[in-house]
């Protein structure tokens, strides 16, 4: 048998292949959604974290409207004036979703129940504290259960109190003497990152690109043996291999057709990472 | 006349068990040979053997005038099989599997296509060529695996159970679809438990039994030497009465063969 005969053998046999698949529908569509609950299932478990300035207000994040629930035990004016400013900038920047609480102990039972992600309390010497020119500080409980949305949501609480606390800093500043930039003070030296890709970094960007070689690489070797078994159980493989072709051509047409399959799940995996993920 | 296959001192064992053990037969050209045997006498491995999908572990047959060791691509381009499990894609349409089989025999384009609508006018499905398989008949199924089979025109044709599970007409059918195959002149290696259909067809038939040929001659010469009033009755007396539940072997070599 020559080689091109081989080689238009093991063409035939991945199509044969595809063609099999395509009509075996169900097969065909949990192949599809395999990627997509990969997807999704790691987007969540390893969620963005964005670069945000302080300064400048930039935030980033793939979240939005997380349910966190505030306690004011402190009974001073500040305390709830820094609160309502806590809450303006969580709605204007849509990042946090802040409900009032009267106690810790019903917050962190709405914690338990899975309600909130986490709990900011003013606790009370709040506004005691900055009258008497000393820093204050705010406790912030988090929903434990998930570590890595935990630090994305406790990264945002602390975010959004810092751009409060330097904005009480400027005002202070700017009462001293008015010529001094604010900004200077706080933090004479500020680190900026300059990426290489303009815009934010993604965990997409670098797990997209993974999930697309795991795809090939996996689908590819059980598709093999599941595809090879079923030839096996059902009798066809007899009917190949009593044909007079070789058997390098039987492996590699069905290695073919499942690289093929493999790549357009890859495709599949490229286009949900650039609808959903996307920064 | 020409001997199409010529199988000499012909052995497989599996791990130890010798399923065929030494047999020795010729099937001339044109010959329909009833190869016979109670379940498990292997028959089957034989089958396997002859058409290159098992490696004997000792000795050789000639199959179409090509060594089944030496040439076994030759050997694959004058076989027909049609095996005891259909060799058919149930979610192909019919014209799609025979495509696809024709295709590995190097048959394309006109050619091919010419070929199936013959295959299929001659077992009248191509009424249903374009529906999958899977909805098909037994019946139905069998005819189309049994054309398969015969898509390159082989010379030597291997029949394993070709009637096994099916009704009366298309028994008969698939009967008169063997004799008019021998007309053409084509080599029948067929193997069946219904022993009136081996009398009917065949010119000569091997009985086997633990893996050795203990009859090898035409159903008449056979009904005469053990004073028969039929093959069937040839047969009870050769292999005995009992049954035949050598289930550890089989399950043995089930595991070897990967079933």
């Amino acid at each position: 048998m020559s080689f091109s005969n081989n080689f238009k053998a093991s063409l035939d046999i991945a199509l044969k292949d595809l063609l099999y698949f395509w009509r075996m529908k169900m097969l065909f569509i949990t192949f599809l959604m395999l990627p997509v609950i990969l997807m999704f299932l790691f987007g969540f478990m390893f969620p963005t974290v964005g670069t945000s300035n302080v300064y400048s207000g930039k935030i980033a994040s793939p979240y939005s409207n997380i349910p966190v629930g505030i306690v004011i035990e402190d009974g001073g004016e500040i305390a709830y004036n820094v609160a309502n400013q806590f809450k303006q900038l969580a709605s204007s920047t849509r990042l946090l979703k802040v409900k009032d609480f009267s106690s810790f102990e019903i917050a962190k039972e709405k914690i338990v129940a899975g309600e909130l992600k986490g709990v900011i309390v003013i606790p009370n010497g709040f506004t005691e504290a900055l009258k008497s020119n000393r820093q204050a500080v705010i406790h912030v409980t988090m929903d434990d259960t998930s570590s890595q949305l935990s630090s994305v949501v406790f990264s945002q609480i602390s975010m959004l109190f810092k751009m409060i606390s330097s904005s009480i800093s400027a005002s202070m500043i700017k009462n001293i003497d008015a010529s001094i930039d604010p900004s200077f003070i706080a933090e004479p030296i500020v680190v900026e990152r300059k990426n290489l890709i303009a815009g934010t970094t993604n965990t997409f960007e670098f797990l997209a690109p993974g999930f697309m070689a795991l795809n090939i690489v996996m689908g590819t070797l059980s598709g093999l043996a599941a595809a090879i078994a079923r030839e096996k159980e059902q009798g066809t493989m007899d009917g190949i291999l009593v044909a007079p072709i070789s058997s390098y051509a039987i492996i590699t047409g069905k290695v073919l057709a499942q690289t093929i399959r493999g790549m357009i799940q890859a495709f599949i995996v490229l286009g949900i990472s650039i609808a959903f993920f996307r920064c | 006349m020409d001997s199409m296959i010529i199988a000499e001192n012909l052995t497989k064992k599996f791990n130890g068990f010798t399923a065929v053990d030494h047999i020795s037969f010729k099937v001339e050209k044109g010959e329909i040979f009833g190869f016979l045997g109670p379940n498990g006498a292997g028959k089957s491995t034989t089958i396997r053997m002859l058409c290159t999908l098992t490696k004997p572990t000792e000795g050789t047959a000639v199959v179409g005038g090509y060594d089944i060791i030496k040439q076994p691509e030759q050997v694959r381009k004058v076989i027909g099989l049609v095996a005891e499990k259909l060799i058919l894609y149930p979610q192909l349409t019919a014209v799609e599997n025979l495509k696809f089989f024709g295709k590995l025999y190097g048959l394309r384009g006109k050619q091919l296509e010419e070929r199936i609508k013959e295959l299929l006018d001659m077992v009248l499905l191509t009424r249903f060529k374009d529906f999958p398989v899977g909805g098909y008949s037994t019946g139905m199924r069998q005819r189309l695996n049994i054309v398969r089979g015969l898509i390159h025109d082989p010379e030597i044709i291997f029949l394993d159970e070709p009637t096994a599970m099916l009704d009366p007409q298309s028994v008969q059918f698939i009967r008169d679809l063997i004799k008019n195959l021998k007309k053409n002149g084509k080599t029948i290696v067929l193997t069946t438990h219904i022993m009136e259909e081996a009398e009917l067809l065949s010119d000569k038939v091997g009985i086997i039994d633990h893996g050795k040929i203990i009859a090898l001659d035409s159903p008449e010469n056979l009904k005469r030497k053990y004073n028969c009033a039929s093959l069937h009755e040839v047969f009870l007396e050769l292999t005995g009465r009992t049954l035949r539940d050598s289930a550890s072997n089989n399950m043995r070599i089930g595991v070897i063969r990967g079933f």
